[in-house]
């Protein structure tokens, strides 16, 4: 079919361009590193300067920015599918405000428990699993997905209201650490986490996957779902499983990285004109991993000349170009 | 450079020897005082008080000129000035540096409130706002209200509220003076203790004032002047915040402070007085050729780590060492700006490998 | 067969009940009454969507209760007036959503699938619709393609609630003749919720009456509109 064909060609593109991006992120940057050295440290990492701003530096933050990209994308992907609503993202469940909460406390509270490093990404996900398991109740007991992104609405405001009263209460150097790991940045990841993040994510896309027949279906809206023999329990306990995996791991490892989840979801379903979740799905994953990799890419780049923060940039390069292309198809979308 | 230095304390005690023996007795014609080091402060002696001269840094406001006095009747009657009654004021500043210097001369009393009770350091007055005896004021409204609950008069602005004309007014109708200090904005470090002399000519305690300055001059140029080992030695300042490192540049205070002691950063050829912001590769680069890194902001090694897990790659967090003032913020805040002697005297000892705890004042090395 | 013993419906108390119906397979049945006296409550309580209070909904003698939803969407679709469209989704995707209880879980689908929803795209007369979008469509195509769908879902039963609500004299008498058409060539039980007692006289529909006492009846086809007036009132 014609369609299938496009659909192919967009999804070839983005991988080579990815692709791209990935082996030129290792070559450039501040350091001149040449191909040699690239794929030298590639195959056999030591402890030169060339070795390790190749191998500790650059690999794991650009493979940070793909997989959070295509985490987040995903993400965003399933709440918008579960509350039948464009606006909807990682952050409406409360699931990033949980991480927020959980590493808030333990930062001004000052107790480490398994070492600093596990702690944080361990109550990271832990924050983002229980405000997860928190809107599970809620969904279900609520009939209406719009009553439950009220409620998740609400809950984020009220976390955030809490972390407040947190910081004014706090010290000035836990409130420091806590404003930084509130700026979200890619560069913390080390490449000995990589490796587990990206099986967590693996685990969420596959349990996607698992899901796209009801996705797929979840479209024309839950009463009709239902109709088609789709579960709507078990539709809303895994997206909101699967979004909280997601944004938990990327959330306790990267910080809070705003708008990808949002947009990348929107822009995915206009350039594939498709509402076919098995190709969504991919398409997400892959223009989510392109957007934060360029978007991290332009960061460095840039650097010499002007500091942009990450989650500056990404709303920076977003915007207009999902502005631009609701506009080109605003006579689709009706 | 230091022989320079030198010629200015010569200077500069001739100066304030006259200053302090022979009051202007025509001062009160004067329209410009006199200052060391301050940029935007200077100041005159007379018989009636102490006349302060306030300029912008950013040329916004005209220089206020302000007379402080016990005396505000006679004057006011004499000149058109602005007069400064300080037989009985009370005072409200957000800054700690300004509590800091109050204190040092004495003047808890005249300190009515301070910006966060959880940011001061002075026991004393700890206890005092433990027991409702000072004003909080909090984040980022004026509290008009309860200012005139606590008789405040004098509101000592580092300039950052919004001073719009409907807060003016507000001022003026509540009886507060609003007065800009502008000591954060200073290059030298001296030039930043020197605002001591403003806290105290407002609380009558301007002769103690001069001689706290002096001594302190004294000390920091006697610091100055002691051999501090090799030239140009290189270091890494600062921490990551988000993406990016931020480093002091040429001629920022903290900068400052380590071109006197022959620190080098890779900031150093870069002018300006904020800070600069380089990316990890850079810093990990520079880093290989460093030693000793300074003010990461975070007191432990373990937090520098959970901020940001890279900084094991940075060689002086492995095989150098790192200092950092952060144990004890607050002591930091509010007595840096009048202790730059100490400060100095901190950053040599760390260079010398001087480093125990009891030869340490604000600096401790982190680990 | 689709059989109906004893019912009470209702959300959390009883809103009418039903003594004894049936649904056969070749029949097309009116579902009459006014706002409000259960209709759409009774529609819901047979496709499973909302608890009985009482009484029992079988299908081939099993009761519905005991089906999983997805078994269940293999013998009853559903349609309603109030889908509009979605954006980025095209009518033969649309159709082919209706294959859903038959996918497997990461949903791919078939030739056949392809092949059925085709095949009921055409059977409603609205294959020159196959690559429009659903948001584009008209209240009359919608109504075509909805059924369509219910058609590739392929069950012995289609529940209907008011399909003609949005639409005009000549689509809503289209859709009539369609239905008619379909129940007896292909041999399904259609049940539809209606205001058009015009229509239901003139097509010689038999009815489900649902008068204001709450108790649900079947009804033998009605001649005149006063009569069947009466009957609701």
């Amino acid at each position: 079919m014609n369609r299938t064909k496009s659909h192919l060609i967009l999804l070839l593109s983005a991988g080579i361009l990815l692709l791209v991006v990935f082996l030129l992120y290792l070559k450039m940057g501040y350091f001149n590193t040449t191909w040699e050295h690239v794929f030298q440290s590639l195959t056999n990492p030591n402890d030169e300067v060339s070795s390790t701003v190749v191998w500790s530096f650059r690999l794991p933050r650009i493979l940070m920015a793909f997989i959070a990209g295509a985490a987040l994308s995903v993400a965003g992907m399933l709440m918008q599918n579960l509350f039948q609503n464009t606006l909807a993202g990682p952050d409406v469940l409360g699931i990033t405000s949980g991480s927020s909460l959980l590493v808030a406390l333990w930062m001004m509270s000052g107790i480490t428990a398994l070492g600093s490093t596990t702690d944080l990404i361990f109550l990271g996900i832990l924050g983002a699993m229980g405000m997860g398991a928190i809107m599970l109740l809620f969904a279900l007991k609520l009939r209406s997905a719009v009553h439950l992104l009220l409620i998740g609405l609400m809950l984020s405001s009220f976390i955030g209201a809490i972390i407040a009263i947190i910081q004014a209460a706090s010290g000035t150097q836990d409130l420091q650490q806590y404003v930084f790991w509130n700026f979200g940045s890619l560069q913390r990841v080390t490449i000995q986490q990589i490796p587990w993040i990206a099986i967590i994510t693996c685990l969420g896309v596959v349990l996607s996957l698992f899901q796209v027949r009801a996705l797929n279906a979840m479209v024309l809206g839950e009463d009709i779902a239902k109709s088609l023999g789709v579960s709507i329990r078990q539709v809303r306990l895994l997206s909101i499983l699967i979004a909280g995996i997601l944004t938990g791991t990327i959330t306790a490892f990267a910080g809070p990285i705003a708008f990808v989840g949002l947009a990348i979801p929107n822009v995915t379903k206009l350039l594939m004109k498709t509402q076919n979740h098995g190709v969504l799905l991919w398409s997400n994953i892959l223009f989510g991993s392109l957007f934060l990799g360029v978007c991290d890419f332009s960061i460095k780049l840039l650097e010499s000349y002007i500091a942009i923060p990450l989650n500056a940039l990404t709303a920076l390069l977003g915007v207009p170009f999902v502005s631009w292309m609701i506009l080109k198809n605003r006579h689709v979308t009706g | 450079m230091r022989k320079n230095s030198i010629k200015f304390l010569f200077l500069g005690f001739f100066f304030v020897f006259l200053g302090c023996n022979t009051p202007e007795k025509n001062g009160v014609k004067a329209t410009n005082g006199k200052s060391r080091y301050s940029q935007w402060l200077s100041y005159v002696k007379t018989t009636d008080g102490i006349k302060l001269f306030i300029k912008d840094p950013d040329k916004k406001l005209p220089t206020r000129i302000i007379w402080c006095t016990t005396n505000p009747k006679y004057i006011k009657a004499s000149h058109a000035d602005e007069v400064l009654d300080i037989r009985n004021i009370k005072i409200a500043t957000n800054a700690a540096a300004h509590v800091g210097m109050l204190v040092a001369l004495d003047a808890r009393d005249n300190i009515g409130a301070v910006s966060m009770g959880k940011y001061l350091y002075d026991p004393t007055l700890k206890q005092r706002f433990d027991k409702g005896r000072l004003l909080e004021l909090g984040g980022t409204s004026i509290p008009f209200e309860s200012l005139s609950k606590q008789h405040i008069n004098i509101w000592v602005s580092a300039g950052m509220e919004p001073l719009d004309q409907s807060n003016e007014e507000r001022f003026k109708a509540i009886g507060i003076q609003w007065i800009p200090n502008y000591d954060w904005r200073e290059e030298h470090p001296l030039g930043k203790a020197e605002w001591i002399l403003f806290f105290g000519a407002i609380t009558n305690r301007f002769d103690e004032a001069v001689a706290q300055f002096n001594a302190i001059c004294k000390r920091y140029h006697a610091y100055d002047a002691l051999p501090k080992g090799n030239q140009c030695m290189k270091i890494l300042v600062g921490n990551f915040a988000g993406d990016f490192w931020y480093t002091p540049l040429q001629q920022s205070f903290q900068a400052r402070f380590f071109s006197q002691v022959d620190f080098c950063t890779f900031s150093m050829n870069n002018k300006g007085t904020g800070s600069m912001a380089v990316g990890a590769e850079r810093i990990y680069q520079e880093a290989e050729s460093c030693e000793l890194w300074l003010n990461p902001g975070f007191p432990s090694k373990q937090a520098i780590l959970s901020a940001f897990p890279k900084a094991i790659q940075l060689r002086p967090f492995n095989q150098g060492s790192i200092f950092c003032y952060s144990h004890d913020l607050n002591k930091f805040w509010e007595q840096s700006a009048l202790k730059p002697d100490i400060v100095l005297r901190d950053l040599i000892r760390i260079k010398q490998g001087n480093t125990t705890k009891s030869m340490l004042y604000f600096y401790r090395e982190v680990k | 067969m689709l059989q109906v013993r004893q019912l009470h419906i209702g959300y959390s108390g009883v809103i009418a009940t039903a003594e004894s119906l049936q649904l056969n397979p070749g029949d097309l049945v009116a579902l009459v009454g006014r706002n409000g006296s259960g209709k759409s409550t009774l529609l819901q309580t047979l496709r499973g969507s909302l608890p009985m209070l009482n009484g029992s909904v079988r299908i081939d003698e099993h009761e519905i209760t005991h089906w999983s939803t997805q078994s269940l969407a293999t013998k009853i679709a559903w349609l309603t007036a109030h889908f509009s469209g979605v954006s980025q989704l095209k009518v033969l995707d649309y159709v082919l959503l209706g294959r859903t209880p038959y996918l497997g879980v990461m949903g791919h689908q078939k030739e056949s699938d392809l092949a059925l929803a085709l095949h009921a795209l055409q059977r409603v007369g609205a294959d020159h619709l196959r690559d429009k979008q659903t948001s584009s469509l008209s209240d009359g195509e919608r109504q075509l393609v909805g059924l369509a769908r219910a058609l590739a879902q392929n069950t012995p039963y289609i529940l209907l609630d008011e399909p003609t609500a949005f639409l005009d004299f000549y689509h809503r008498k289209q859709l009539f003749t369609l239905l008619k058409e379909v129940a007896i060539t292909e041999q399904k039980g259609i049940l539809l919720s209606t205001h058009d007692l015009d229509l239901v006289i003139g097509f010689e529909l038999p009815l489900w009456l649902v008068p204001r006492d709450g108790c649900i009846r079947a009804q033998e086809p009605m001649q005149k509109r006063e009569a069947l007036e009466g009957l609701l009132i």
